[in-house]
């Protein structure tokens, strides 16, 4: 388990989430929404122990993730933030094997189960035409994919998307979330920051709702109603039937 | 995962890298004023330093012993080690124009020679040094905690601290009167008075910075590339710390010896990329040996033209060679 408790966070003495209390279990993909600067990246990264909370804690596996080296913590959790910049030409499978990175030693070169991992990685994006090209020269999807193949490769408990489907087109988009749901299937925790909300209906099990740093609550997504989009994004929703049993929603 | 084309490429740089400053050594050994043939060099090597008792024998043997190995084995160490630490500054700052002499090094070193110079002090090495490093721990001072998380701010720090630094040593020269060319002729740079005490401190200080680098590949490659390094495993913030400030202190030890030479540690990482690629495992081994043989290469040319000051040779030596390879790949 995964789990923040009364967590508050920011940056440079200000704070940004306040109070927030979260779990992640194994299992589960869970859809972090909310409106822009409502604290959605700040709680992966504290999440994941990349920003520290100054108050309340985040346990790993019931550890202080604060107590725990960052090799550790790596070998369990994964984290692909919203923004990457390659600043240089390495080519995309050696990014990917980067994700390898915290289950080898110093010296110790890559083995069979970590080439093993980053083809698999490498395939499930769809980036094996791209391998050999330096990442600097890719798109910007392509790049996303590069990122959230090198997570893949990390092969962890707990993995923590920040909008892994922002630079992407619609096709990649649902390759990667079917990619998500299919890791909760195998049993580890996913959580992922989005901004669609009809692929968080689709895909997640719960869906956590931020605002101004908060966490206003946790719902299934069929408990998600009009009244909780608009109180959430204050903008009017409405809700149209989708494929199958599945229902759309749509800010009007 | 790596070709036949990535492990070939790299593999006879490394190899000519190696032939050449295999070669070049010898005959930085070799060449001088004082001349001795290839058999009697290679035999003064292998019976030790022995005694000077004034023969031509013993003349020879104080020329190779005394002067020649301890200034070969200087400039290659000063050549190594700093292309090793302008590797490390390009990735720890994220920054393509950083080099070991970003963080105010070179000129704290500068300004410590020159007040040295200036006012007759003795131990001018000494003063070379405690002016670098208090110029760093000036750096590091403003730059405080959070530029450990961002590069940036310690740039400007460093940038900061070498600007007032260099006025003060432009005052220092205006007031120096008849010291003046001394002064200018250090900080360009020489290795003319190299000796076993240079060699004692360069040559380790060299191997701590290969080493770390060539140990610490990965995590220098994730934080390089852009990565979020601390979501892979390296805690970003120590590795920072601890890389900037040994190798800065490397570096310290570098220009206190032999003055500031510049160019090396900014062209010879980006060099080897263009041949090696990024892959730090690579471009570490590649740029020390590199840095190592063009600063031999220019000490040799130093030592033909007058003692012209070195910085100016590597400059004038490295510069087209950057060029064309910057223009073949373009």
């Amino acid at each position: 388990m995964l789990s923040a408790s009364r967590v508050f966070a920011g940056y440079g003495g200000l704070p940004v989430l306040r109070e927030i209390s979260l779990e992640i279990r194994p299992g589960e993909v869970l859809a972090l929404l909310g409106p822009n600067g409502s604290g959605k990246s700040t709680l992966l990264s504290a999440l994941c122990g990349v920003v520290r909370a100054t108050e309340g804690e985040v346990r790993l596996g019931g550890r202080l993730i604060s107590g725990m080296d960052r090799r550790s913590v790596s070998r369990q959790v994964a984290y692909v933030p919203q923004q990457f910049a390659f600043t240089q030409g390495f080519r995309v499978e050696e990014i990917v094997l980067m994700g390898r990175s915290c289950w080898l030693g110093p010296f110790e070169r890559p083995g069979e189960t970590d080439r093993r991992k980053v083809e698999e990685a490498l395939a499930a994006m769809e980036l094996e035409r791209v391998r050999e090209k330096p990442v600097t020269e890719l798109s910007g999807g392509e790049a996303q994919r590069a990122c959230l193949a090198r997570a893949l490769a990390q092969d962890t408990r707990f993995c923590l998307f920040d909008e892994p489907t922002a630079s992407l087109d619609p096709r990649h988009a649902l390759l990667v979330m079917e990619r998500l749901a299919e890791l909760a299937r195998e049993g580890k925790g996913v959580a992922a920051a989005l901004h669609d909300v009809n692929l968080a209906f689709r895909y997640a099990s719960r869906l956590a709702f931020l605002k101004e740093g908060r966490l206003l609550g946790v719902f299934a997504p069929r408990e998600v109603n009009e009244a909780v989009l608009e109180t959430v994004f204050e903008v009017r929703w409405c809700f149209a039937p989708g494929p199958g049993l599945s229902r759309l929603a749509f800010p009007v | 995962m790596a070709t036949s084309r990535d492990r070939f490429r790299p593999a006879l740089v490394f190899l000519i890298l190696v032939l050449a400053l295999a070669g070049t050594f010898g005959y930085s050994l070799l060449s001088g004023d004082v001349r001795i043939p290839l058999r009697e060099v290679l035999r003064i090597l292998a019976s030790g330093t022995g005694a000077v008792d004034g023969s031509p024998e013993s003349l020879a043997r104080a020329v190779i012993w005394q002067v020649r190995l301890p200034r070969a084995l200087t400039a290659l160490a000063t050549g190594a080690g700093l292309a090793g630490c302008g590797v490390l500054f390009q990735a720890l700052l994220l920054n393509p124009l950083a080099e070991p002499y970003t963080l105010g090094v070179a000129s704290g070193a500068a300004f410590g020679a020159a007040a040295a110079i200036s006012f007759q002090w003795p131990f001018l090495t000494f003063w070379a040094f405690a002016g670098s490093v208090g110029a760093l721990g000036v750096v590091f001072m403003l730059g405080g905690r959070g530029a450990l998380r961002e590069p940036t701010r310690m740039i400007l720090a460093g940038v900061v601290v070498g600007s007032i630094l260099s006025a003060a040593i432009a005052l220092l020269k205006a007031l120096s009167g008849q010291m003046m060319a001394a002064i200018v002729l250090w900080i360009m740079g020489s290795f003319a008075g190299s000796s076993w005490t240079s060699v004692a401190w360069c040559l380790p200080a060299a191997i701590l910075v290969g080493g770390l680098g060539f140990g610490l590949h990965r995590d220098l490659d994730i934080v390089a590339s852009g990565s979020p390094a601390m979501a892979l495993g390296v805690n970003e913030p120590r590795l920072r710390l601890g890389l900037l400030l040994i190798s800065s202190l490397a570096t310290a030890v570098f220009v206190s010896f032999s003055g500031v030479v510049g160019f090396v540690g900014l062209v010879v990482p980006h060099l080897v990329r263009i041949l090696a690629g990024p892959n730090h495992l690579r471009l570490v081994p590649l740029s020390f040996l590199g840095g190592g043989l063009l600063m031999l290469v220019a000490d040799q040319a130093a030592r033909g033209l007058s003692e012209l000051p070195v910085g100016v040779i590597t400059a004038l030596v490295g510069g087209p060679v950057f060029c064309l390879l910057l223009w073949r790949r373009a």
